[in-house]
């Protein structure tokens, strides 16, 4: 029997007035996944997360969480849970309280898990406080443990790490990797390619509402176009051949080498050209960070011209 | 145990248990009837008008009747009105109703809980009115000052009112 998966979303779409806030998303988490969604801050990511909550309708296209519509009702939620901007409570009551009535909206077995999810955020020790007097960071974790009460096997979470001071982004980072380690499915939203590349093992890029990439984090290095620098035995027939090459941007000779932009596979093709021409690579070098450069290309490329076509990887 | 309206309820309550604009509005309840009482004994006369009116001056038993009556047309409303507002519009300003509508209770279970809250609120704030009023009638009885007061306040009324028709 094949399961449901977590999470598959189909044509999601959301329309503000003349504002395309998503745009024809089109995604799928499997079982045991932890997936980035990653883009700028206005690309659409909380806007897409409230509808995979059901917190509000999409415009066109549908959400199925292990197979069932959240929009048809919350039954829909079993199983998932998370937030989105940030974690909410009552600023009245004590952080346990505050878990304690959402134990009990969540009916089970959820009360009965109140102490081990404190513990697994560490806040035991200030769950008598009221959450008025709490961190930032303390009330990201809060949510957390909101969401852990009700024994998910999805989490989705909206920028968890966004607002924490270093040591609080470590923290967080290392208490997902934990999650996860433990089998459960993770969506998380961020704006942060570095958090994603190091939590996630798949990535959907999304840039004004519409996906712009999605595959695995190794996949999008493998096309990440990168700067390199190459030096030869034949310099002046290199850089002919580079010329010739398909996949080779901009080849030009500075500072005794050759620059160029390529992606991997052409790089590859470019070093079986150059020893077929006789002018052997001695040296072959990667200058940026390479990913970085793919990410800002993805997000920030203007309208049209500029934006890569959506990048489809098996 | 599934959870229900009953569970929102519950949660409800011990919610406004903790805030506290919930014991602002019980006082001002318990002032109103005060403030009626000091205003029927300074007022021209007696209010005709309010059912048991005639009778605020002959007994401080008919405050209570008349608080009631007053309260159950005008007061309970309004403040089911204003609680029930709060107790939806405290949700969006504090950020949780997200929180709370994405666990296991349908919108309709959360909102039918909030309004049992709602009316239970009222009807406490209506008892404390007409506890506070049942006090003041009770001392107005009791204490013969008061009750002078209210008189001489009543006769001065009238004189005035003798003066200017004559």
């Amino acid at each position: 029997m094949t399961a449901a998966a977590p999470l598959e979303i189909r044509g999601l779409t959301k329309v503000y007035g003349d504002i395309v806030a998503v745009d024809d998303v089109d995604l799928t988490v499997a079982e045991g996944n932890v997936y980035g969604y990653l883009g700028p801050n206005g690309a659409g990511k909380t806007t897409s997360l409230r509808m995979m909550l059901g917190l509000i309708r999409p415009t066109a296209g549908s959400v199925q969480l292990f197979g069932r519509d959240p929009q048809l009702g919350v039954r829909a939620l079993e199983g998932v849970a998370g937030f989105v901007e940030e974690p909410r409570f009552y600023p009245y009551l004590s952080g346990r309280r505050n878990l304690e009535l959402l134990a009990a909206f969540d009916g089970g077995g959820a009360a009965a898990r109140i102490d081990e999810v404190l513990s697994v955020v560490e806040l035991s020790d200030r769950a008598a406080d009221k959450v008025r007097g709490y961190s930032h960071g303390m009330r990201q974790r809060l949510g957390i443990a909101a969401a852990l009460v009700r024994g998910p096997r999805l989490l989705l979470l909206d920028e968890p790490t966004t607002g924490l001071d270093p040591a609080g982004m470590r923290d967080m980072r290392a208490l997902i990797r934990r999650l996860a380690g433990g089998g459960m499915t993770v969506v998380l939203s961020s704006h942060l390619l570095g958090e994603v590349e190091e939590l996630c093992d798949r990535v959907a890029i999304i840039r004004t509402g519409s996906v712009v990439y999605e595959g695995t984090i190794a996949e999008l290095k493998r096309t990440a176009t990168g700067a390199y620098s190459l030096r030869t035995t034949d310099d002046d027939r290199a850089l002919e051949v580079c010329r010739a090459q398909p996949g080779i941007v901009d080849p030009r000779r500075s500072a005794g080498a050759i620059h160029f932009n390529a992606d991997e596979a052409a790089v590859a093709a470019l070093s079986a050209a150059l020893v077929e021409a006789a002018a052997a690579p001695v040296e072959l070098t990667p200058q940026a960070a390479s990913l970085e450069t793919l990410f800002f290309r993805l997000t920030e490329g203007q309208d049209g011209a500029a934006a890569p076509e959506p990048v489809e990887v098996a | 145990m599934n959870p229900g309206i009953l569970t929102v309820y519950r949660w409800e309550l011990h919610k406004l248990r903790f805030q506290k604009r919930t014991y602002l509005g019980l006082g001002a309840a318990a002032i109103v009837p005060i403030l009626f009482a000091i205003a029927v004994s300074v007022r021209n006369g007696h209010p005709n008008e309010v059912a048991f009116g005639r009778y605020i001056h002959q007994t401080g038993l008919a405050i209570p009747l008349v608080i009631l009556l007053f309260g159950a047309v005008w007061m309970f409303p309004l403040i089911t009105a204003l609680v029930a507002g709060d107790i939806v519009a405290s949700e969006d300003h504090n950020g949780t109703l997200k929180t709370i509508l994405t666990r296991s209770l349908e919108r309709g279970q959360i909102f039918g809980g909030k309004v049992l809250a709602a009316v239970t609120y009222a009807v406490v704030a209506i008892l404390h009115a007409k506890r506070a009023a049942s006090r003041i009638s009770s001392s107005r009885d009791r204490v013969p000052a008061l009750a002078r007061w209210s008189q001489s306040a009543t006769s001065r009324s009238s004189s005035s009112r003798a003066a200017r028709s004559g």
